[in-house]
């Protein structure tokens, strides 16, 4: 993730680690991952992103569009990854953190995929769309571009780094 | 079925490279790549996400796919956790073999695989099933045991049966709304469009009771917004009094994903009577079990007058809900919620290093 973010020169922050009780460790639909960023937050200005067994459905996490930096406010504060199934895909994982807190910090993705069915868009397409981290499926090309990375800049929860 | 299978024989480079497809894929497509799916969800096949493959086999029509869910739930060297997810979409399968699968393992052991198989019966459960469920109550530990009080009490609620017995929040549990701290919210009449989308988006997601396609209702707060479905049984003209006399699973409130647009159900709205001939009991939970609102109704004829506030817990908003409930048509007279958590949110413990 963080070379990822290198990329569009942002780097990522202090990380640290806790631990929510049992009970939360396969996230079943939408609603319980709302649920469980409702309940649980780390009373800090880290972005909270919660690393779960298993997420059912079609999706490897769950993430707001430009996630709120008030974690007691009403809009969702907090993002979801489910690391078992990712783990099959070892390197992976950190593409799919990337991309997660990429929708966190403001950025969408850069198709659907039900716009890729539903428009047969071309193959040679969707092979320039899947080199970025937005595109809407793991493992992509992982990469992101200026306007992203901007994009990203601008979000509340971005500090400026250290003075070296 | 053809959702699943275009999904897995698509042209498109991404879904080849998790997929890949075999030189055998191409002379019989479906029948392969259905046995590729099997050999997924089983976990015999590891290049493909197992939940991903578990819900694309349900999606599907593939016939006896029961069975494959049978198989990793009664797979005691298979993590708890993926078992679990087995006995979720068993429910969701939804059919009298999967509901008897669901019961012939409503013995297992582990705590977490118990807690999908209550779960999933809660949520498809008849009598037998609830029958299943007192008996596994007896033994079940942790966490299976809260979610095997909560499937009771989901059955019970929507068979209209007495037994079990119910939480009767305090006045003190509840959060009071103080009205400059808090804001109204919108509840509105949904549009044709907007109901039939939810209905379709809950298609998968059985509770055993059948949704009202009118009236629904949308709520909007913050950047959220949710559905209110009514039972179909309970729209007519005598709603009011049928509440009034049995315990009931009236509708529940979905919400809408910011993201796909699509609606997962988030809470389940509960009713039962009191001693009381016109007042009623409204419990309102998490899909999980867990207790969330709560409040009354009083009755007068057809009409119900009901009020809802917030329960007191990690993480809430204090709520207040105030209106009518005649001939299945919801009038909200009050709806306010406050901008922030009124209780501290939860916060998890450093890990030890």
């Amino acid at each position: 993730m963080r070379n990822i973010y290198a990329t569009v020169s942002l780097g990522i922050g202090r990380i640290q680690r806790f631990v929510i009780p049992p009970g939360h460790e396969v996230i079943d639909d939408d609603a319980e991952f709302h649920h469980l960023i409702n309940e649980f937050s780390v009373p800090n200005v880290g972005i909270d992103v919660f690393l779960v067994r298993l997420i059912m459905g079609d999706a490897s996490g769950k993430s707001p569009v430009n996630g709120s930096c008030d974690k007691d406010g009403k809009d969702d504060s907090g993002c979801v990854i489910g690391i078992e199934d990712n783990q099959d895909f070892g390197p992976f994982i950190g593409q799919v953190l990337a991309h997660e807190v990429g929708h966190y910090l403001g950025l969408r993705h850069v198709i659907e995929l039900s716009t890729i069915t539903l428009l047969n868009i071309p193959e040679s397409v969707i092979g320039i769309l899947d080199d970025n981290l937005m595109f809407p499926e793991s493992p992509n090309g992982g990469q992101l571009t200026g306007g992203q990375g901007g994009e990203m800049k601008l979000h509340c929860s971005m500090r400026a780094g250290c003075q070296t | 079925m053809k959702a699943g299978l275009k999904l897995c024989l698509s042209k498109s480079p991404l879904h080849s490279r998790h997929l890949r497809l075999s030189e055998e894929v191409i002379l019989n497509p479906d029948e392969l790549s259905l046995k590729r799916l099997r050999d997924v969800v089983i976990g015999r096949d590891t290049t493909f996400s197992r939940t991903r493959a578990m819900a694309l086999l349900l999606a599907s029509d593939f016939p006896n796919k029961h069975r494959d869910f049978e198989v990793v739930l009664d797979d005691e060297t298979e993590s708890p956790e993926i078992r679990y997810v087995a006995a979720i979409n068993l429910g969701k399968v939804n059919t009298p073999v999967a509901m008897e699968i669901l019961i012939k393992n409503s013995q297992v052991r582990d705590e977490r695989v118990l807690m999908g198989v209550m779960k999933a019966l809660g949520r498809i459960g008849d009598k037998i099933a609830l029958d299943a469920i007192f008996s596994a109550r007896e033994y079940a530990k942790g966490l299976a045991v809260s979610q095997a009080k909560f499937a009771a009490t989901l059955i019970t609620h929507r068979l209209g049966l007495e037994e079990g017995e119910l939480p009767i929040p305090q006045t003190s549990d509840h959060l009071e709304v103080q009205p400059y701290a808090a804001r109204p919210f919108l509840i509105t009449r949904a549009g044709d469009t907007d109901a039939e989308f939810c209905l379709r988006s809950l298609a998968d997601q059985p509770f055993g009771i059948e949704f009202s396609e009118h009236p629904m209702y949308q709520a909007r707060c913050g950047r959220n917004a949710w559905m209110i479905l009514l039972n179909r049984n309970f729209v007519g003209d005598n709603t009011v009094r049928m509440l009034a006399e049995r315990r009931a699973f009236p509708g529940v409130v979905a919400l809408r994903s910011e993201g796909t647009g699509l609606y997962s159900v988030s809470y389940l709205l509960l009713t039962s009577p009191t001693s009381d001939r016109d007042v009623i009991n409204i419990l309102v939970y998490r899909t999980n079990g867990e207790l969330v609102f709560s409040g009354t109704a009083q009755v007068k004829e057809s009409c119900a007058e009901f009020s809802i506030l917030a329960l007191r817990r990690p993480g809430a908003f204090a709520v207040k809900m105030e209106g009518t409930l005649e001939a299945g048509r919801l009038e909200i007279h009050t709806a306010l919620s406050t901008a922030f958590v009124q209780i501290k949110k939860r916060e998890p413990s450093k890990e030890r290093s």
